[in-house]
């Protein structure tokens, strides 16, 4: 079976939890920075916001690639979760070892429809595959312990 | 009645222990005794009315507990699950002829169900129906001592255990840190060459000291270790004062370890270990099988152990040349991290405990030095059937895994080590994992295939229901 990848709006949510992260943080040096230039500091203190803008971009293009990587593959015997750009990562774990599957999803992920799956044997979690549909979560879910509803 | 509450209150009393010895220390002339006193009675009234509200039976597939008061558990395991029964009796409770009987089941995280104050009688009945389900399983009528220590190995054990620095951090309190602070004063003062004959004086007496200290605990620990086969179980007894049980299903084993420390190599001596999916009360995830066994012993009992091991046949390989490397970064950068300690050492040049601080970069150089020569002698083997590591120099360890027990395989790789092909791999169970930190990409292949095959000849369930079309 060929492999999968998480879905693509997992990336688009990722870029928005991102940036709200960094706004948040660049609110609180623009206050930091507006106080001190208010009190005199130079004008050259707003170049703080390059590294921060520079920070951010890393972390769109560092999204994007990791989630390039991000494979899994579901085959009769085994499930496979490949990912890491970088640092290249893998855990492949017996269908009939796998215990339960978790479904979460925060506000964010509601709101653009995605869920995470967290795989889970009897003694250890595997891993979390990020970003799927609701509906291919619920298949997932029926390919490894059959039709439940 | 009142024998069944002894030991709870003895617990109880345990507990309050460590405060106890903080308020008569720091608490001169207020009422912090009185107020702990009576946490203590407080603490002994709840240790009785916990005892008076436990209720505990055994059924054909199930042990039901239920205990509390005002706020009430219900908790039931399926015998099936039960990965090992602990027995264990401290010294008050050897005098008062009970036990706490420690269920554990798979996770790793400590007992499951705790049943203490239990008659012997009724513990060993209670341990007989908890393995019932065992039993069931096992063709053979075995009811043998696998293993005795004699008294000549438990002395080996005893003096080839050294134990210098959990003597002094045990003895450090009884001398009190005033007295060292002054005699330090005393060394300080002396000319250069009395600085050194007491210096080397002192030392060996701590030597000396934390290998007899050592020895003694040893004996008091494992005396009259026993390894009993049963059908279904290996029962493990050890202890002269606190009496340790520790019952193991051979067929939940999914974790082996040999060690041996350099003072063991000189007698000829390894230490085996196993570990199942549970734990094993005080001694962690593993427990010892066979503390003290001759060398040449070892790969027999090992697989007697695990059935299917061939340990003399299996095809060690050694790591990849640039493992040393690899070792040589790690014990830099670790070291470099280490190296934070020296700072109070510079800083307190005036004060005898800056060479406290000393301490820790030294054992993490020492630890980088055991892995370093180890480098060329660590090896590991892969097999259909197992996944075996062997490291160390100093403390030398062969770590077993059975690949049907394998429920993860693992894989890292860092850039720097796709053009060398190379990877560090895993194989995960239940509670233990056995790690390869540098191994040809091919070996990761070759485990994953072994789980895919083991799967297969589970004869998993086929997917039920097809894949989607891929996206």
């Amino acid at each position: 079976m060929d492999a999968e990848r998480p879905d693509r709006t997992v990336l688009v949510v990722g870029y928005w939890k991102a940036a709200i992260g960094y706004a948040i943080f660049a609110l609180i040096v623009a206050v930091v920075v507006g106080v001190a230039i208010f009190q005199g500091a130079t004008l050259r203190w707003l170049l703080i916001f390059l590294p921060i803008l520079a920070l951010y971009l890393f972390v769109v293009f560092n999204l994007r690639r990791e989630w390039e990587a991000w494979t899994f593959r579901l085959t009769e015997e085994t499930l496979e979760m490949n990912h890491g750009w970088f640092f290249r990562r893998s855990r492949t774990v017996a269908r009939d070892r796998i215990q339960h599957l978790d479904v979460t999803s925060g506000p964010l992920d509601r709101r653009f429809g995605i869920v995470h799956v967290v795989v889970h044997t009897a003694g250890t979690t595997v891993g979390t595959i990020p970003g799927l549909s609701p509906a291919r979560a619920e298949l997932l879910r029926e390919q490894l312990f059959g039709a439940t509803a | 009645m009142l024998v069944a509450f002894l030991p709870k209150l003895a617990e109880a009393f345990r507990q309050i222990l460590p405060v106890l010895f903080i308020s008569f220390i720091g608490g001169h002339g207020n009422r912090s005794e009185l107020i702990v006193s009576a946490i203590g009675v407080l603490g002994g009234f709840g240790a009785i009315g916990a005892y008076v509200t436990t209720r505990f039976e055994v059924t054909e597939s199930q042990i039901i507990y239920r205990t509390g008061w005002i706020f009430r558990k219900d908790r039931r395991i399926p015998l099936a699950q039960v990965q090992n029964v602990n027995l264990r009796q401290g010294l008050l409770e050897r005098l008062l002829k009970v036990v706490t009987i420690e269920l554990e089941t798979a996770g790793g995280k400590g007992a499951e169900l705790k049943l203490s104050v239990l008659s012997e009688a009724e513990a060993e009945r209670l341990r007989v129906e908890l393995m019932a389900e065992a039993t069931h399983s096992q063709e053979a009528e075995i009811d043998e001592d696998v293993y005795r220590i004699s008294r000549h190995d438990l002395l080996l054990g005893a003096v080839t255990e050294h134990h210098t620095i959990a003597f002094l951090i045990s003895a450090l309190p009884l001398i009190g840190f005033q007295r060292i602070f002054r005699m330090s004063q005393v060394w300080v003062s002396l000319p250069l060459a009395g600085q050194w004959v007491l210096g080397i004086f002192a030392t060996a007496a701590a030597l000396v000291a934390g290998w007899l200290f050592g020895a003694w605990q040893y004996v008091m620990r494992y005396g009259g270790f026993t390894v009993r086969r049963e059908p279904g179980v290996t029962r493990v007894a050890y202890g002269l004062l606190t009496k340790v049980q520790v019952a193991i299903r051979p067929v939940r084993i999914e974790y082996a370890l040999i060690s041996s420390t350099p003072w063991q190599r000189l007698v000829r001596r390894e230490t085996l270990s196993v570990g199942t999916a549970g734990t094993f009360g005080e001694q962690g995830t593993v427990a010892k099988l066979a503390l003290m066994i001759p060398r040449e012993e070892t790969p027999a009992a090992v697989e007697k152990v695990i059935p299917g091991l061939d340990l003399r046949g299996l095809d060690w390989q050694s790591f990849p040349r640039f493992y040393v490397l690899f070792v040589i970064v790690r014990g830099l950068i670790s070291l470099a991290i280490g190296s934070i300690f020296l700072v109070p050492f510079i800083l307190l040049p005036e004060m005898p405990v800056r060479w406290f601080f000393l301490l820790i970069p030294v054992s993490i150089l020492s630890a980088v030095i055991d892995r370093l020569a180890g480098a060329k002698r660590a090896g590991y083997a892969v097999n259909e059937g197992f996944v075996a590591v062997r490291q160390g120099y100093f403390r030398q360890r062969v770590e077993i895994m059975p690949m049907a027990k394998v429920e993860v395989v693992m894989l890292h790789q860092p850039p720097w080590w796709r053009s060398q092909g190379l990877v560090a791999a895993g194989v995960k169970g239940m509670v233990h994992a056995v790690s390869l930190p540098m191994v040809p990409a091919e070996v990761f292949d070759s485990l994953k295939t072994t789980v895919r095959d083991l799967a297969a000849e589970r004869k998993v369930p086929k997917l039920a229901v097809e894949a989607p079309p891929v996206v």
